[in-house]
Parts: C-alpha cells; sequence; structure tokens
C-alpha cells in the first residue's frame, strides 16, 4: 500500500489518456519542484511554529502564570508572533507556493523563472524568520498584523515582488489561453496583496498617519489582508479542485464571474464595519457595514456554483481526501462568512466588538477557510512535485479530524466567550474584572481547540518529513540543492 | 477558450491525484477524468441574482442616506447629521454678548479706559484691568456705575483717582430697556474677560433684576453708596 510508484501503476495511467497530456502535466509539476516545494514545506514548518506559540499564548489567557519568567515567552509577545507567522509564515508563504504551482499547470506550460520564485521564497523566509524573532524581542511596532519591526517589511515585499512577477510571468506567457476561474483569482491576488500591504506599511510605519486614523487603516489592512490577498488564493483552490475532483466543469460560469466580481467590488470596504460606533466618523463604519452585507452576495453566488457543482457527488469526500480538506474549506469559508456578516450587522456589533467573537471568526477564516483548503492543495500537489505518494492514509485521516474539530472548537469558543462578554459588558453594574473573570471558561476551551488543532499540524508536518526522507533515499534527493532537483528526474523533462 | 478552461486542470490532475489517492484513499471514482464541458449549458447569471443585487444596493444606499451621516467629516455616531449637531449645541449667549460689549467698549468707553483697559490718571480714569471692583463676583456695583455713572473720588487697587466722574452711559444708550440691558450685560462681560481679567460672564437678566432696584434714579453713583451695596448680593 505505500509503495510509492510502481511502473505498472503509472503505464496504466498512461495508457488510458494518451501519453502527450500525462507526459505534459508531470513535465510541468516536476518544473515546480524546486521553489514550490521550498515554499510549502516552509509555510509547513512555521505553522507548526506558530501554533505552539499560540497555544502557549492561549493558556496564557487562562492562566497567566504558564510560562512567564521569561519577558520573550510572555503573552504580548507569543500572540503576535504566532499571528505573524500563521498569516505570512504559513498562509501566505503557503499560498504562494500553491498558487505558483496552479498558474504553471494552468498555464499549460513548465515554470517559468523558478529561480527568481525560489530566491524569493528565500528572501520571504529570511523575512519573515527576522520579523518574528524581533517581535518576541520585544521590537513590536503595535500594529496588528504588521508587528514585526521595520526591517521586516522591505525585505518582505522584495521577495513578494519576485514571487509574484514571476508567477505573473508564468500566466502571460502560458500556453494554454488564460482566462480560467482561478486564474482570475490569482492574478487579482497578486494585485491586491501588492497594494495592500505596501499601502498599510506606508501608512503606518514609513509616513505613519495621526491618531485614530492608524486604528482605521489598521483595521482596513488586517480585513483586506484576510478577505482579498488570502480569501482569493483559497478561492482559487477551491475552484481548481471541485470541478476536477467532482469530475464536471463547474456548473455555472456566469455566476463566477458575478462572485468574482462582487468580491473585487465590495471586498476592501468592509474593514470598518466594527467602528460604527468608534471615534471615527459616521460614515466610514456605515460604508463598512454595507460593504460587509453586500458581500455576502459574493459568498452566496459562490457557495451556489460550488454545491450545484458538486452536487450528488459529495460522496465523494469520503474517500478522496484532497476533496474533504477543500471542501471542509469551503464550508468554514461560507461560515466564517456569515459571522462576518451578522458581527458587521450594528444591531450586533454594538454587542460584540472588542469581545472574543471577531477573533474566533478570524481564526476561522484563516485556520478553517484558508487553512484547510491551502493543506489539502498541498496534499494534492506534493505527491506530484515529487512523485511520489502519501505514506500514511491514517496521518492524513487524523490531520482533517484534528484540524476541524479544533478550529471548530476554537470558533465555538470565541464566539460563545464574546457574546457573553459583550452581554456582560452592557450591565453597567457589572464590574469589569467579573467580565474578564467570566470569560475564562470559554478561553480554557479555546486553548483546548488549538492544543487539538495543533496536534494535527504536528501530524502533517511529521507526515510531510517521512515523504521528503523517503524521496531522499528513492532517488538521491536533495532538498537543499534546490538547483539540481530538475536533473534528478532527467526522465520527466521532455 | 472556455472548452480550455474546463479540459485544462484535468490533465495534469491525473497522474499525481490518482497516485496520492492511490496511498491515502483508493476509490476508482475519485480519480479526476478528463472533462468536455457540456457548451451553452448553465454558464448564463440567472436574472434573479441581478435582481437581488439592485435590490441590495437600494437597500444600502437607503441605509448609507440615513445612517452615513452625509459623509461629513464631524458627524460621529450615535448622530446621524450635521443639523442634528447643530440642535444639539449649547447656544454660546456669553460669546454674542462678548461680541457685542467688544464692538461698544471700542466706540464708547475706548476714550477714557483706554484700549487695553488700563486707564488714565491724567483724566483721572481708573483702570478696568485688574481691577478689584471689575472683578467683584457680583457685579451690581458695575451695573449701577454703567447706568447713572459716577461722581467723586474712588479708589482703585489702592490708588485714588480724586476727581473721577463718568457720564450716566446706560442710560443714553440707543434703544428701548432691553436693548440698553443687553448691551450692558455685553460690555461687563467683555471687561470683565478681556485683557487677563477672569470674572463670570454678565447676563441680561442680571442686569435687569439689578436695575429694578434704582430705576428712577437720576444723580450719579458716589464711591460710599456703592460701598454700600454688598459684592455678593444676589442682586
Amino acid at each position: 500500500m505505500a509503495r510509492p510508484m510502481s511502473a505498472s501503476a503509472t503505464s496504466a495511467a498512461t495508457a488510458a489518456a494518451g501519453p502527450a497530456p500525462r507526459d505534459a502535466a508531470a513535465a510541468i509539476a516536476v518544473s515546480c519542484r524546486g521553489p514550490v516545494v521550498l515554499l510549502v514545506v516552509s509555510a509547513s514548518v512555521w505553522l507548526v511554529i506558530g501554533g505552539v506559540l499560540g497555544v502557549v499564548a492561549s493558556i496564557q489567557l487562562h492562566a497567566p502564570g504558564f510560562l512567564t519568567h521569561n519577558a520573550w515567552l510572555t503573552v504580548g509577545r507569543l500572540r503576535p508572533a504566532s499571528m505573524n507567522l500563521w498569516v505570512y509564515g504559513f498562509a501566505t508563504q503557503a499560498g504562494l507556493g500553491v498558487l505558483v504551482w496552479l498558474v504553471a499547470r494552468l498555464g499549460g506550460r513548465r515554470l517559468l523563472y523558478p529561480g527568481a520564485i525560489a530566491l524569493g521564497a528565500v528572501l520571504w523566509n529570511a523575512g519573515v524568520t527576522l520579523g518574528v524573532v524581533g517581535i518576541l524581542a520585544g521590537g513590536t511596532t503595535g500594529f496588528e498584523w504588521l508587528e514585526m519591526p521595520r526591517d521586516a517589511p522591505p525585505l518582505l515585499f522584495l521577495a513578494f515582488l519576485l514571487m509574484a512577477i514571476g508567477a505573473l510571468a508564468n500566466v502571460v506567457f502560458g500556453r494554454e489561453p488564460a482566462g480560467s476561474v482561478p486564474q482570475w483569482y490569482l492574478v487579482a491576488a497578486l494585485c491586491w496583496f501588492a497594494w495592500v500591504y505596501p499601502t498599510a506599511c506606508h501608512l503606518l510605519l514609513v509616513n505613519p498617519v495621526r491618531g485614530v486614523l492608524q486604528a482605521a487603516v489598521n483595521s482596513w489592512f488586517t480585513s483586506n489582508l484576510l478577505g482579498l490577498w488570502l480569501t482569493a488564493v483559497g478561492l482559487a483552490v477551491v475552484f481548481d479542485c471541485v470541478p476536477a475532483r467532482a469530475g464536471r466543469p463547474l456548473a455555472n460560469r456566469g455566476l463566477a464571474v458575478f462572485g468574482f466580481w462582487t468580491l473585487a467590488v465590495f471586498g476592501s470596504w468592509n474593514g470598518l464595519a466594527p467602528w460604527l460606533g468608534g471615534p471615527l466618523p459616521r460614515w466610514m463604519g456605515a460604508v463598512g457595514v454595507v460593504a460587509n452585507a453586500l458581500l455576502g452576495l459574493s459568498v452566496a453566488a459562490v457557495a451556489w456554483n460550488w454545491h450545484l457543482t458538486l452536487r450528488g457527488r459529495y460522496s465523494r469526500c469520503r474517500t478522496d481526501w484532497v476533496l474533504r480538506f477543500v471542501v471542509s474549506g469551503a464550508v468554514a469559508y461560507v461560515l466564517a462568512s456569515v459571522a462576518g456578516f451578522l458581527l458587521g450587522l450594528p444591531c450586533l456589533a454594538a454587542i460584540t466588538s472588542l469581545t472574543l467573537a471577531p477573533v474566533g471568526r478570524t481564526q476561522l477564516a484563516l485556520h478553517g477557510f484558508v487553512g484547510l483548503t491551502l493543506l489539502g492543495a498541498i496534499y494534492d500537489l506534493l505527491p506530484r512535485l515529487l512523485d511520489i505518494g502519501w505514506p500514511s492514509p491514517r496521518l492524513i485521516r487524523f490531520h482533517w479530524l484534528a484540524s476541524v474539530v479544533g478550529v471548530a472548537l476554537v470558533f465555538v469558543a470565541l464566539t460563545l466567550g464574546g457574546l457573553n462578554q459583550g452581554l456582560r459588558l452592557r450591565d453597567p453594574d457589572a464590574s469589569f474584572p467579573a467580565v474578564i473573570q467570566s470569560t475564562v471558561p470559554f478561553l480554557g476551551n479555546a486553548s483546548l481547540g488549538w492544543t487539538v488543532w495543533l496536534a494535527g499540524q504536528v501530524a502533517f508536518l511529521g507526515h510531510v518529513a517521512r515523504l521528503l526522507w523517503r524521496r531522499c533515499r528513492q532517488a538521491s534527493f536533495i532538498p537543499a540543492r534546490v538547483r539540481t532537483l530538475n536533473a534528478a528526474h532527467p526522465s520527466r523533462n521532455p | 477558450m472556455k472548452k480550455r478552461k474546463h479540459t485544462t486542470p484535468a490533465p495534469a490532475a491525473r497522474p499525481g491525484a490518482s497516485r496520492s489517492v492511490r496511498t491515502a484513499a483508493p476509490p476508482a471514482t475519485a480519480g479526476p477524468r478528463l472533462i468536455e464541458p457540456a457548451p451553452g449549458r448553465g454558464g448564463r447569471l440567472s436574472a434573479v441574482w441581478i435582481v437581488v443585487t439592485v435590490a441590495s444596493l437600494c437597500l444600502g444606499g437607503v441605509y448609507l442616506i440615513r445612517s452615513a451621516g452625509h459623509f461629513d467629516a464631524r458627524v460621529y455616531h450615535p448622530y446621524r447629521s450635521v443639523e442634528e449637531l447643530a440642535i444639539l449645541q449649547p447656544k454660546a449667549v456669553a460669546d454674542e454678548l462678548h461680541t457685542v460689549g467688544r464692538r461698544l467698549y471700542h466706540t464708547l468707553c475706548v476714550q477714557c479706559h483706554q484700549p487695553r483697559g488700563q486707564g488714565n490718571p491724567a483724566t483721572f480714569t481708573p483702570p478696568l484691568a485688574g481691577s478689584e471692583w471689575v472683578l467683584a463676583p457680583d457685579p451690581g456695583r458695575l451695573i449701577r456705575i454703567l447706568y447713572k455713572g459716577l461722581y467723586g473720588p474712588i479708589t482703585v487697587n489702592g490708588q485714588s483717582y480724586g476727581q473721577a466722574a463718568m457720564f450716566a452711559v446706560g442710560d443714553q444708550l440707543p434703544g428701548n430697556d432691553d436693548a440698553k440691558a443687553k448691551q450692558i450685560a455685553g460690555v461687563l462681560t467683555y471687561i470683565r474677560s478681556a485683557w487677563g481679567n477672569q470674572a463670570a460672564p454678565v447676563s441680561v437678566d442680571q442686569v435687569n433684576a439689578a436695575h429694578a432696584q434704582f430705576k428712577d434714579r437720576t444723580t450719579p453713583w458716589t464711591e460710599a453708596e456703592l460701598q454700600a451695596i454688598p459684592e455678593t448680593d444676589p442682586e
């Protein structure tokens, strides 16, 4: 069962579809190997490191004395460090890896500029390391998701530009005509990151705006980084995976156009919805509320399209693990969007803003939607790139179960905790310490959820390590020598 | 091009997918196949979406018209418009009196009391800036002086002004009693807050209440008479 590859299996597949597409696809996969494996494997490592820091930070919220003997291990540093590792180390990096693979595959051509993309990946990891060590050393800037000290963002952006320009070149010079649904999202995602990240860095770090406007810019930035850049990559994965794995074309292309443009038009305005009632002019929050509600159109269109495509074939999730991860991510997208819609309604936002509830919603979007879809894509692409199967289905099953249960626990605990906190805070007679005390059981459940989730990610990282180790033994594959990767498989190079 | 869209993922999806599926989950159905899209089927956007979008945009527009404060940067939650804010602003009566008083001071009083209220010993005019008479908690004496004038020596800040004489400004001001009271309240408000003076503004009601007590008097006040008026007199 665990035998990685056999000549008979491959030749059978080849015979079924004719040799040409199979060889071309294999050549494309091998051409992506260096940069994509580098991106995806480092992302997995950061995911687990971020998870460890995140679990400790979560425990410290209800057990304040836990591991606080050293300033490096206090919650004020661990929490931003773990969030930055998740956002930049894992989600953005794995997103770029999946994106590079998708643009090469959808372009129908061997990856162009793999060297530039690999260099970008190395620089990106250097930037993340620099930034996170800076945060842990106490050099945080204090802006959410931009806590990395001022030296890191230029490096990160340079690395991003290298990878993004390389990826765009693959879209522009692809053999297949560009214009498939995942490609829209991928190209838009690159543009959105290139717009959102430097703008926020400029307005908050380089040439800071004044006063409460900083909070507004910060809120706009976090919501757009998650709601445009990461969401678009996740949607591209789902739109790529669902039709292929369901075995039928996307149900409605017109609906896909509608879903894309509604996201593009309304997606970047909703960051200020939680600020209705805050110290900002009223129109800013009001525009956020409207955009947040209208974004529901995009989510409904996209989800309905997926459902029409998958209708009657949901049972494939039982056996197809990639599809199971991606569909779980898609469900999380819908849930997180509904939660975002509700938390953005003025009547509910008055209760839940500045409580735990929006945090839970963000984690559902980040680890439920973006995380699960990217992990599904990684399960899909690593075997193709390395030409070897996953060693253990049991580990995949455990990973899926732990991820879903963990994220669900975190989301439910933080949402209920936030509602409880918000309702108690409205009581003028309640003492503030008592309200905070009442969140402890919910935070404890969240810690439990994080621990379960982390166990799954550790299993995943171990699984990736086993896969790489097998590959090394099998074909003298040396991951560090990226440049020799293509040479390692001369048979794959036409 | 549309045809390509659906066929593109499929060839690339096959070998690796079949391999990963083989080890992770081995069903025959799971492997993606070459898919030919059904041309012209289900590719159009249903009109329902357009209708719902237009309706949502209208609702959003209504919400923005009602709740965005007309996009004025001065309007904050929970207020809805600049007009609402203007109604809620306290009426700045003292500011209005201050303006009236400053204008009046610089046409009438300034000739003797000087632009900075420093007075003029050559004409026996006592100063207003820092004067204990001006800064008294209750403006009753000032109101009396302004209406009926002052005659004879007066001591201000320890210095005596032997032949001080001030005519009955108040009675000679233009307008009816209300207009006079407003101008006097204005002048007093002004001199009590100008040149470093920091005493409470004087209201028209205070002026009217005090005036009622000496309305029919025809001669100017003397220092001794004024001293008899208590400074903390509520009138």
